[in-house]
């Protein structure tokens, strides 16, 4: 079944988009990312403009993550203290970040950087989320509870009771504030570099983790469509909707899922799928392309 | 030289009072595209007639153009191991949408001089890259430029689509592809003899979103803050509500 969608201008099948939603739905409720760093490069290739899609699916993470976060607040697992103070380095970041990608604009090789970000740091977090999750797996991990986060002998102490943490504020500030400022250029909510570091740096429990990160980027991706909606006009709320009606049914699945299966098993697979990504992005930039020439249109005002 | 000048006005005005020319009677089966909900493309029928409305040996062509715009063309090269753009070119014109219907090719058909004079064929409606001095460059680009339009539908030619009918009457039948930009869209027929123009017309086609469509496309344009928080309301009520949905359905 065919529907225009009013500001992509295209006409779209609604279980595809629907589909899709589900998929990454699914993600978010399972690992808590937004599921950006997925969807954006699969509705480019359906054919919805890239504006579009990174703006509309902005909305669609706003609703999947909120809904995946009001589960975890019902099971007490979001500590809501600790996504406060992410927050608000997030925010601060993805301000710098916005500003960051108009200078790479501007000197013409955006979609460069953009691929070259997904590499880099989707193969780090990725290849390092594997060989850990892997070796806890095994049970050869070192003892990881008895080694200590950043921030424990810093100034600014603070407790954060669901995590179960007395910490200074400074470094889940700072690491807020790079999250903020990747996601901005890379175009998505940032869940993927949220979640590692939350676990690896901060040393928090893997049960409170992902709803907090799913806090945090509730209001990451909520400031990130009105931005995207006020100064690019690019927000499709139609397509949103289609997205987001798959998206809230697979965040509700992928959060049951979740429940049943261990935090090493969870970040495997997450990292498998993030090396996956990272891969097809690597290959691109190598392999020579099909079709060497791209052509741009703009209407004339 | 203000005689000179003078010369020249007077030569210029009979020159185009010698080249006066009829109009086409025709007709279209739409007045106006409508896009709503469910619109995927549409079909136009465009008919007409000789000028004198008798048989004549005469060519027909029809031209569609959709609102301005301009484009840039980049290509990748291999630098230090991966691909990246490099080199690009910017065409300071061309239409989001252009279609050509004639009963031949237009080279057969279609005087080179009358062509460039009302910017009928590809070449003589998109001006090359202007900026591009490089003529191989300039080249390259403006052929992958029409390669990537034909592909995508923006730029067609259908060189045997304009069906006549005892010399008399013509019929051709566009296809208006999804991809159609809203705008006023400017349907052009010419009658050729011997590949000068005889007769031609004009007529324009609004191409335009409606209802909800529109709704949401104006809203978007015109209140784009307050349709961002809109968007974000209706996120979060979307993201309450299912979780309610799906508590209850346990």
């Amino acid at each position: 079944m065919h529907f225009y969608l009013p500001v992509a201008e295209i006409s779209v099948n609604i279980f595809t988009l629907i589909g899709l939603g589900g998929l990454v739905g699914v993600m978010s409720g399972l690992f808590g990312v937004g599921g950006g760093f997925i969807l954006t490069p699969l509705l480019f290739f359906i054919g919805i403009p890239p504006a579009v899609a990174v703006s509309s699916q902005a909305a669609q993470i706003v609703a999947s993550s909120f809904s995946g976060a009001l589960a975890h607040w019902q099971r007490r697992t979001l500590d809501l203290r600790m996504g406060l103070v992410l927050l608000v380095g997030g925010l601060a970041g993805s301000a710098l970040g916005v500003w960051l990608f108009a200078l790479l604009s501007e000197l013409g090789q955006v979609d460069l950087a953009v691929q070259l970000f997904y590499v880099v740091f989707l193969g780090l977090i990725g290849g390092m989320m594997f060989f850990e999750s892997l070796r806890a797996l095994r049970g050869t991990a070192p003892a990881r509870r008895k080694r200590h986060g950043w921030g424990q002998g810093w100034p600014f102490k603070m407790r954060f009771r669901a995590s179960g943490l007395y910490i200074s504020a400074i470094p889940p500030l700072a690491i807020g504030f790079l999250c903020g400022v990747l996601a901005a250029i890379m175009g998505v909510g940032g869940g993927f570099i949220m979640l590692p570091a939350m676990i690896y740096l901060l040393r928090m429990p893997t049960k409170v983790v992902v709803g907090t990160s799913l806090f945090q980027i509730t209001f990451v991706a909520a400031f990130t469509t009105v931005l995207h909606s006020a100064t690019n006009h690019t927000v499709d709320i139609l397509l949103a909707l289609l997205l987001i009606v798959g998206g809230v049914i697979g965040a509700q699945i992928g959060t049951r899922f979740g429940t049943r299966l261990r935090g090493e098993q969870l970040r495997l697979l997450l990292s498998g799928l993030v090396l996956l990504v990272c891969g097809k992005v690597a290959v691109d930039l190598i392999r020579p392309p099909s079709e060497a020439y791209s052509l741009f249109w703009t209407p004339l005002q | 030289m203000s005689r000179l000048l003078a010369l020249a006005l007077l030569v210029l005005a009979c020159a185009s009072a010698a080249r006066a020319q009829e109009g086409v009677t025709f007709g279209m089966s739409l007045d106006e595209v409508r896009i709503n909900t469910r619109f995927n493309g549409s079909e136009l029928l465009l008919f007409g007639t000789t000028p004198s409305g008798f048989p004549a040996d005469y060519d027909a062509v029809v031209t569609i153009s959709g609102p301005p715009g301009r484009a840039t063309v980049r290509r990748k090269d291999w630098v230090s191991g991966i691909w990246a753009y490099t080199e690009g070119a910017e065409f300071a014109w061309l239409p989001s949408f252009y279609t050509i219907a004639s009963n031949a090719p237009l080279e057969q058909i279609l005087d080179p001089v009358e062509d460039l004079r009302y910017g009928i064929s590809l070449a003589a409606r998109i001006p090359p890259p202007a900026e591009t001095e490089d003529l191989e460059a300039r080249a390259d680009f403006t052929e992958a430029m029409l390669r990537l339009s034909a592909r995508s539908g923006r730029l067609t030619v259908h060189e045997d689509s304009v069906l006549w009918q005892d010399g008399t009457l013509f019929s051709t039948r566009v296809q208006l592809p999804v991809s159609l930009v809203p705008g006023d869209y400017r349907v052009g027929v010419f009658l050729l003899d011997d590949g000068r123009v005889v007769a031609r017309d004009e007529a324009t086609l609004p191409v335009h979103k409606v209802t909800m469509q529109k709704a949401i496309y104006v809203a978007a344009q015109q209140y784009g803050l307050l349709y961002g928080l809109a968007s974000v309301a209706i996120a979060i009520f979307a993201g309450w509500l299912a979780s309610v949905i799906f508590r209850r359905a346990r």
